[in-house]
């Protein structure tokens, strides 16, 4: 099937009203065509349209039980529970002694004010003060948990891209503006997401800093700021709103710190090309 | 601690693909009602909306790992997965022969949707007010493909036999439709 032949077939490819052999046919085509792909995405997002016509109903609460019970129950599930173990532990240790931290201070420091407030005010002022910064310590460890939380899902994220053996792997050139600097660009096996590896680079300053761009047909957009340890270390996740195939290039390019630019404002310290799928 | 809620759908399919409940539990949240809805607008039946509806968000579970994001954005693609089972289930009941005596869609009803309420609620009728909109402004013949097609679950050679138009024909109004509900929705993302 040539370009041709599938940009007819594709509106009816995304109502879903081809045979299955017409639909083999293009989807066979779109997996070596990137152009069709980017035609069929607009195709389906019409299609998607199409669905919110329908009178919107809202399905029972059971439907809801019955469907995560059935899920629950399936092999998968069991799978991931082994797997998860060490993500559950780590959970409890966090979440888990935190909450019954917070709880039994508070707890204590209620029986304690009552007990004293019978003879002594003064220090039950003293005790609500204690109680606050508590308080505040509690908070600020919950965010500290929150931020690691985060940092974890995101290292899982990217072991999940390492380990795949479908990914693309993009070697970065430095321009010389930077000299030393070098990088890499790890595409995840379905072109959605990547991750961004550089080295060689400046340690970021409250000045200035790295943002990672994508290109096509010379139209960048940010994806997001690199940050740069110490070593010149620096990792980003990619997780741009188009698959990162469907751009040309790869640019980091150093950058005031704020405001963020709407567009490069230099060369690339570092920049490659990526390969269509 | 992790809030669900906060992830983007692909960040939830991804997780979904490795076996985390919770983030099937929040994608389902999101999508259950549109699902359901489409379901229970193309079977007219309650009882097997629910049910494809379950089937649906199973196979999800089970094939998460198949998305793919040049096939569309996580909403698209999970939409025209959905609408691709509904079909079957149409398909396998016209084997039976047991809804010869149905009644096609000749229009969409334009009652505003009054069975649930939401803060999102305004703004999704604004979206279906302007997709219905699209579909009243396309001529007789290219809105009757389109319906046929996504809404009875036709393909276009079952669509050129039932109006007894040569296939190119059907084909053509397909492509002019589409192309024109895409000028009329201006490109607008559906996410």
């Amino acid at each position: 099937m040539d370009c041709k032949e599938a940009e007819e077939l594709l509106p009816a490819y995304a109502l879903n009203a081809l045979s299955p052999q017409e639909a083999a046919s293009v989807e066979a085509h779109l997996d070596t065509c990137p152009w069709c792909a980017a035609l069929f995405l607009e195709h389906v997002q019409v299609a998607a349209a199409l669905a919110q016509a329908a009178e919107r109903f809202q399905p029972p609460q059971r439907l809801k039980d019955i469907t995560l019970r059935a899920v629950r129950g399936h092999p998968r599930q069991r799978e991931r529970s082994r797997r998860s173990f060490l993500w559950k532990g780590w959970r409890s240790l966090t979440a888990g002694h935190l909450a019954v931290g917070t709880a039994s201070i508070a707890v204590l420091l209620i029986v304690i004010g009552l007990v004293l407030g019978l003879r002594m005010s003064n220090e039950i002022d003293d005790l609500r003060q204690e109680n606050l910064e508590l308080v505040t310590q509690v908070s600020q460890l919950a965010e500290d948990e929150e931020k690691l939380t985060d940092m974890f899902i995101e290292q899982r994220f990217v072991s999940y891209v390492i380990a795949s053996p479908d990914k693309q792997v993009l070697p970065l050139q430095g321009s010389g503006t930077v000299p030393g600097a070098q990088g890499m660009l790890l595409v995840a096996a379905r072109g959605g997401t990547g991750i961004l590896m550089a080295r060689g680079l400046e340690p970021s300053s409250g000045d200035e800093a790295y943002y990672v761009w994508l290109r096509k047909d010379g139209q960048p957009v940010t994806v997001g700021r690199l940050s740069v340890d110490e070593e010149g270390w620096g990792v980003l996740t990619l997780w741009p709103d188009q698959p990162i195939t469907l751009f040309q290039q790869v640019w980091v390019t150093a950058e005031p710190a704020a405001p963020e630019s709407p567009s490069p404002t230099g060369r690339p310290v570092l920049w490659g090309t990526i390969a269509p799928r | 601690m992790l809030n669900y809620n906060d992830l983007r759908d692909e960040q939830l399919i991804t997780l979904i693909a490795h076996g985390e409940k919770e983030a099937l539990e929040v994608f389902y949240n999101r999508y259950a009602a549109p699902v359901f809805s489409l379901a229970k607008y193309m079977l007219r039946e309650n009882g097997t909306a629910e049910e494809v509806t379950q089937d649906i968000f199973l196979n999800l579970w089970l094939k998460a790992s198949s998305y793919n994001p040049q096939r569309g954005t996580p909403r698209a693609w999970f939409m025209s997965v959905a609408h691709h089972r509904i079909i079957d289930v149409i398909k396998s009941r016209k084997r039976a022969a047991q809804s010869t005596n149905q009644v096609p869609h000749e229009l969409l009803d334009l009652y505003p949707s009054s069975h649930i309420s939401t803060e999102e609620e305004a703004h999704r009728n604004l979206d279906r007010e302007q997709i219905i909109t699209a579909l009243a402004s396309l001529p007789e013949e290219q809105r009757e493909v389109i319906i046929l097609a996504y809404f009875e679950g036709y393909s276009q050679s079952e669509i050129a036999s039932k109006l007894g138009q040569p296939l190119g024909t059907v084909k053509t109004r397909v492509r002019l439709a589409m192309q024109k509900l895409r000028a009329a929705l201006k490109y607008r993302e559906v996410e």
